[in-house]
Protein backbone atom coordinates (compact mmCIF):
# COMPACT_ATOMS: atom_id res chain seq x y z
CA UNK A 1 0.00 0.00 0.00
CA UNK A 2 1.39 3.09 -0.90
CA UNK A 3 -0.12 7.14 0.63
CA UNK A 4 -1.15 9.38 -1.53
CA UNK A 5 -1.39 12.77 -0.29
CA UNK A 6 -2.65 13.91 -3.46
CA UNK A 7 -3.25 12.37 -7.51
CA UNK A 8 -4.82 15.41 -9.65
CA UNK A 9 -4.57 15.81 -13.50
CA UNK A 10 -2.37 18.61 -14.35
CA UNK A 11 -4.84 19.41 -17.01
CA UNK A 12 -7.74 17.96 -19.48
CA UNK A 13 -7.57 15.44 -21.59
CA UNK A 14 -6.93 17.04 -25.01
CA UNK A 15 -6.57 15.96 -28.83
CA UNK A 16 -2.70 15.11 -29.70
CA UNK A 17 -3.29 14.35 -33.29
CA UNK A 18 -3.65 11.29 -34.88
CA UNK A 19 -0.83 7.99 -34.39
CA UNK A 20 0.85 6.23 -36.81
CA UNK A 21 -2.08 4.09 -37.53
CA UNK A 22 -4.37 7.16 -38.14
CA UNK A 23 -6.21 6.67 -34.86
CA UNK A 24 -7.17 9.62 -32.65
CA UNK A 25 -5.02 10.33 -29.90
CA UNK A 26 -6.72 12.11 -26.45
CA UNK A 27 -4.02 12.78 -23.57
CA UNK A 28 -3.42 14.24 -20.20
CA UNK A 29 -0.82 14.06 -17.47
CA UNK A 30 -1.15 13.29 -13.77
CA UNK A 31 1.20 14.14 -10.96
CA UNK A 32 1.27 11.89 -7.60
CA UNK A 33 2.46 13.65 -4.20
CA UNK A 34 2.49 10.24 -2.33
CA UNK A 35 4.71 8.20 -0.18
CA UNK A 36 7.91 6.46 -1.72
CA UNK A 37 7.50 3.54 -3.91
CA UNK A 38 8.80 1.27 -6.21
CA UNK A 39 5.25 0.82 -7.91
CA UNK A 40 3.99 4.07 -9.05
CA UNK A 41 2.84 2.61 -12.59
CA UNK A 42 0.73 -0.50 -10.99
CA UNK A 43 -0.52 1.85 -8.43
CA UNK A 44 -2.32 3.47 -11.41
CA UNK A 45 -2.97 0.39 -13.29
CA UNK A 46 -4.64 -0.62 -10.42
CA UNK A 47 -7.05 2.79 -9.85
CA UNK A 48 -7.93 2.17 -13.19
CA UNK A 49 -9.33 -1.35 -13.66
CA UNK A 50 -10.68 -1.05 -9.85
CA UNK A 51 -12.53 2.11 -11.64
CA UNK A 52 -13.38 0.04 -14.24
CA UNK A 53 -11.40 1.99 -17.20
CA UNK A 54 -9.95 -0.58 -19.10
CA UNK A 55 -8.47 -3.96 -18.34
CA UNK A 56 -4.48 -4.78 -17.60
CA UNK A 57 -4.62 -8.94 -17.13
CA UNK A 58 -7.81 -10.01 -18.28
CA UNK A 59 -8.24 -14.05 -18.82
CA UNK A 60 -8.64 -13.46 -22.62
CA UNK A 61 -5.73 -11.30 -23.61
CA UNK A 62 -7.77 -9.76 -26.29
CA UNK A 63 -9.76 -7.89 -23.98
CA UNK A 64 -6.93 -6.02 -22.88
CA UNK A 65 -6.85 -2.56 -23.49
CA UNK A 66 -4.45 -0.66 -20.79
CA UNK A 67 -0.71 -0.75 -21.96
CA UNK A 68 2.18 0.33 -19.35
CA UNK A 69 5.61 2.06 -21.11
CA UNK A 70 6.93 2.40 -24.14
CA UNK A 71 7.65 -1.31 -24.77
CA UNK A 72 4.72 -2.46 -24.35
CA UNK A 73 3.07 -3.60 -28.10
CA UNK A 74 -0.24 -1.66 -28.13
CA UNK A 75 -2.64 -3.63 -31.16
CA UNK A 76 -1.93 -1.56 -34.76
CA UNK A 77 -5.69 -1.76 -34.74
CA UNK A 78 -8.75 -0.88 -32.97
CA UNK A 79 -8.79 0.68 -29.51
CA UNK A 80 -9.70 2.68 -27.47
CA UNK A 81 -6.38 1.31 -25.73
CA UNK A 82 -4.93 3.36 -22.81
CA UNK A 83 -1.01 3.74 -22.58
CA UNK A 84 0.45 5.07 -19.05
CA UNK A 85 4.53 5.95 -18.90
CA UNK A 86 6.07 7.45 -16.36
CA UNK A 87 7.60 10.69 -17.03
CA UNK A 88 9.60 11.62 -13.95
CA UNK A 89 8.02 14.22 -12.36
CA UNK A 90 9.67 17.11 -10.31
CA UNK A 91 11.21 17.41 -6.92
CA UNK A 92 10.28 15.82 -3.80
CA UNK A 93 8.81 17.32 -1.20
CA UNK A 94 10.95 16.51 1.87
CA UNK A 95 10.86 17.02 5.50
CA UNK A 96 13.22 16.34 7.92
CA UNK A 97 11.76 13.11 9.39
CA UNK A 98 13.16 11.33 6.12
CA UNK A 99 15.72 11.69 4.12
CA UNK A 100 16.76 8.34 2.02
CA UNK A 101 13.56 7.90 0.67
CA UNK A 102 12.08 11.04 0.50
CA UNK A 103 9.06 11.60 2.37
CA UNK A 104 6.66 12.60 -0.93
CA UNK A 105 7.96 12.24 -4.36
CA UNK A 106 6.23 13.97 -6.72
CA UNK A 107 5.98 11.88 -9.73
CA UNK A 108 4.33 12.30 -13.00
CA UNK A 109 3.10 9.91 -16.05
CA UNK A 110 1.64 10.81 -19.27
CA UNK A 111 -1.84 8.83 -20.55
CA UNK A 112 -2.59 8.43 -24.15
CA UNK A 113 -5.72 7.04 -25.39
CA UNK A 114 -5.79 5.94 -29.23
CA UNK A 115 -8.91 4.78 -30.88
CA UNK A 116 -10.34 5.05 -34.46
CA UNK A 117 -13.07 6.76 -32.69
CA UNK A 118 -12.18 10.27 -31.85
CA UNK A 119 -15.22 10.75 -28.84
CA UNK A 120 -14.02 6.84 -28.04
CA UNK A 121 -10.86 8.12 -26.95
CA UNK A 122 -11.91 11.06 -25.51
CA UNK A 123 -14.25 8.84 -23.37
CA UNK A 124 -11.99 6.65 -22.27
CA UNK A 125 -9.67 9.75 -21.07
CA UNK A 126 -12.12 11.39 -19.32
CA UNK A 127 -12.95 8.18 -17.39
CA UNK A 128 -8.77 7.72 -16.27
CA UNK A 129 -8.96 11.60 -15.70
CA UNK A 130 -11.58 10.79 -12.90
CA UNK A 131 -9.94 7.96 -10.80
CA UNK A 132 -6.77 10.04 -11.26
CA UNK A 133 -8.47 12.56 -8.86
CA UNK A 134 -7.55 11.47 -4.61
CA UNK A 135 -6.33 12.85 -1.69
CA UNK A 136 -5.05 11.66 0.86
CA UNK A 137 -5.71 8.04 0.64
CA UNK A 138 -3.68 4.62 0.49
CA UNK A 139 -3.34 3.07 -2.73
CA UNK A 140 -3.13 -0.90 -3.32
CA UNK A 141 -0.61 -1.78 -6.38
CA UNK B 1 38.25 27.49 2.83
CA UNK B 2 35.43 25.40 3.35
CA UNK B 3 35.02 23.28 6.04
CA UNK B 4 32.07 21.22 4.79
CA UNK B 5 29.18 22.99 5.75
CA UNK B 6 26.47 20.59 5.96
CA UNK B 7 22.55 20.24 5.00
CA UNK B 8 20.22 21.20 7.43
CA UNK B 9 17.99 18.00 6.50
CA UNK B 10 17.49 15.68 8.98
CA UNK B 11 17.56 18.41 11.77
CA UNK B 12 14.60 16.92 14.55
CA UNK B 13 12.99 18.10 17.56
CA UNK B 14 11.84 15.90 20.05
CA UNK B 15 9.69 16.92 23.21
CA UNK B 16 9.73 15.29 26.65
CA UNK B 17 6.18 16.15 28.39
CA UNK B 18 6.73 17.79 32.00
CA UNK B 19 10.41 16.63 31.67
CA UNK B 20 9.37 13.10 32.46
CA UNK B 21 9.47 9.89 30.47
CA UNK B 22 11.12 9.17 26.92
CA UNK B 23 11.14 12.19 23.99
CA UNK B 24 8.69 11.84 21.49
CA UNK B 25 10.25 12.83 17.57
CA UNK B 26 7.88 15.70 16.18
CA UNK B 27 6.66 14.13 12.82
CA UNK B 28 6.37 15.47 9.67
CA UNK B 29 8.60 18.20 10.61
CA UNK B 30 9.53 21.20 7.66
CA UNK B 31 11.17 24.17 7.56
CA UNK B 32 11.23 25.05 11.04
CA UNK B 33 14.02 28.08 12.99
CA UNK B 34 15.91 26.93 16.29
CA UNK B 35 15.50 29.55 19.16
CA UNK B 36 18.34 32.44 18.17
CA UNK B 37 20.35 32.63 20.78
CA UNK B 38 20.78 36.66 22.18
CA UNK B 39 22.18 39.26 24.31
CA UNK B 40 21.14 42.55 24.72
CA UNK B 41 24.10 45.06 23.93
CA UNK B 42 24.63 47.96 26.69
CA UNK B 43 26.49 50.98 26.20
CA UNK B 44 28.62 51.81 28.78
CA UNK B 45 30.87 54.76 26.48
CA UNK B 46 32.16 57.33 28.83
CA UNK B 47 32.24 61.23 28.50
CA UNK B 48 36.05 60.64 27.96
CA UNK B 49 35.93 57.15 25.34
CA UNK B 50 36.99 58.27 22.17
CA UNK B 51 34.87 55.61 20.99
CA UNK B 52 32.07 53.50 22.14
CA UNK B 53 32.19 50.92 24.51
CA UNK B 54 29.54 48.18 25.12
CA UNK B 55 28.79 44.85 27.59
CA UNK B 56 26.24 42.56 27.31
CA UNK B 57 23.52 41.44 29.43
CA UNK B 58 21.80 38.56 30.26
CA UNK B 59 21.60 35.20 27.95
CA UNK B 60 18.25 35.42 25.86
CA UNK B 61 16.23 33.08 23.84
CA UNK B 62 14.15 34.10 20.66
CA UNK B 63 11.09 31.32 20.13
CA UNK B 64 11.28 28.07 18.67
CA UNK B 65 9.44 28.24 15.87
CA UNK B 66 8.29 26.13 12.33
CA UNK B 67 6.02 24.77 10.40
CA UNK B 68 4.93 20.58 10.24
CA UNK B 69 2.92 18.94 7.70
CA UNK B 70 -0.34 18.69 9.91
CA UNK B 71 -2.15 15.22 10.74
CA UNK B 72 -4.60 16.50 13.36
CA UNK B 73 -4.56 12.59 14.86
CA UNK B 74 -0.90 11.45 14.51
CA UNK B 75 0.11 11.15 18.18
CA UNK B 76 2.67 13.85 18.30
CA UNK B 77 0.80 17.05 16.72
CA UNK B 78 -1.47 16.18 18.85
CA UNK B 79 0.47 16.54 21.76
CA UNK B 80 1.36 20.11 20.46
CA UNK B 81 -2.23 20.97 20.68
CA UNK B 82 -2.45 19.16 24.16
CA UNK B 83 0.73 21.05 24.89
CA UNK B 84 -0.71 24.52 24.24
CA UNK B 85 -4.21 23.44 25.95
CA UNK B 86 -2.57 22.79 29.29
CA UNK B 87 0.25 25.45 28.96
CA UNK B 88 2.53 22.69 30.92
CA UNK B 89 5.79 23.20 30.69
CA UNK B 90 7.70 20.52 28.25
CA UNK B 91 11.54 20.44 27.43
CA UNK B 92 12.51 20.23 23.71
CA UNK B 93 15.33 18.84 22.23
CA UNK B 94 16.91 19.92 19.09
CA UNK B 95 19.47 17.34 17.33
CA UNK B 96 21.29 18.78 14.20
CA UNK B 97 22.64 16.62 11.88
CA UNK B 98 26.02 16.94 12.46
CA UNK B 99 26.99 13.50 13.56
CA UNK B 100 28.59 10.83 12.02
CA UNK B 101 27.13 9.34 8.71
CA UNK B 102 24.89 5.98 9.33
CA UNK B 103 25.36 2.77 7.79
CA UNK B 104 22.84 3.86 4.67
CA UNK B 105 24.46 7.06 4.50
CA UNK B 106 21.86 9.15 5.89
CA UNK B 107 21.80 9.81 10.03
CA UNK B 108 23.30 7.70 12.83
CA UNK B 109 20.80 6.76 15.68
CA UNK B 110 22.14 5.25 18.73
CA UNK B 111 21.23 2.01 20.61
CA UNK B 112 18.27 3.62 21.67
CA UNK B 113 16.82 5.03 18.51
CA UNK B 114 17.87 8.25 19.40
CA UNK B 115 19.49 10.78 16.71
CA UNK B 116 23.41 11.47 17.18
CA UNK B 117 24.39 15.19 16.40
CA UNK B 118 24.83 17.93 18.37
CA UNK B 119 21.74 18.89 20.91
CA UNK B 120 19.80 21.90 22.36
CA UNK B 121 17.47 21.13 25.57
CA UNK B 122 15.63 23.86 27.39
CA UNK B 123 12.54 23.90 28.75
CA UNK B 124 9.01 25.77 26.95
CA UNK B 125 5.71 26.52 26.42
CA UNK B 126 3.53 25.91 23.27
CA UNK B 127 2.33 29.78 22.18
CA UNK B 128 0.98 28.95 18.89
CA UNK B 129 -0.27 26.01 16.77
CA UNK B 130 -1.76 27.77 13.91
CA UNK B 131 -3.21 25.59 11.25
CA UNK B 132 -3.39 26.36 7.65
CA UNK B 133 -5.48 24.60 4.90
CA UNK B 134 -5.19 25.80 1.34
CA UNK B 135 -6.96 24.38 -1.17
CA UNK B 136 -4.17 22.91 -3.59
CA UNK B 137 -1.61 22.37 -1.11
CA UNK B 138 -1.15 20.04 2.19
CA UNK B 139 -2.73 20.52 5.48
CA UNK B 140 0.27 22.57 7.45
CA UNK B 141 0.71 24.04 10.65
CA UNK B 142 2.53 26.93 12.19
CA UNK B 143 3.88 26.58 15.51
CA UNK B 144 5.41 28.22 18.10
CA UNK B 145 7.54 27.34 21.71
CA UNK B 146 8.41 30.18 23.84
CA UNK B 147 11.95 28.73 25.36
CA UNK B 148 12.44 29.66 29.50
CA UNK B 149 15.08 29.46 31.55
CA UNK B 150 18.36 27.89 30.83
CA UNK B 151 19.41 25.96 27.56
CA UNK B 152 21.50 23.13 27.72
CA UNK B 153 24.17 22.14 24.40
CA UNK B 154 25.25 18.52 24.17
CA UNK B 155 28.57 18.36 21.69
CA UNK B 156 28.24 15.88 19.18
CA UNK B 157 30.31 13.42 20.84
CA UNK B 158 28.65 13.34 23.51
CA UNK B 159 25.27 13.19 22.86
Amino acid sequence: MTWYQKLTALQEPFDVGLDDNGRAQVSFNVMATKASSDTFLQELISLLVDGSVGEFAPADPDDRNIFVSSKDQIPAEGGPFLSLTATGGAAPVNIHNDINPPAYPRQTAQIIVRSPDFLDALGMAQAARAVFELRSKDVTP
Amino acid sequence: MSENAISAQGTLIAVQELGVGEFFTLGELRDFTPPPLMRNPIETTAHNDIEEHFIVGIRRKGELQGQIGYRPSLESHARLVEAWRTGSRDIYRITYPDGPPGPDGARAYDDDGEPIGTQWLFSGFVTNVGPSAPVDDGLVADFTVRPTNTMTFIDAVEA
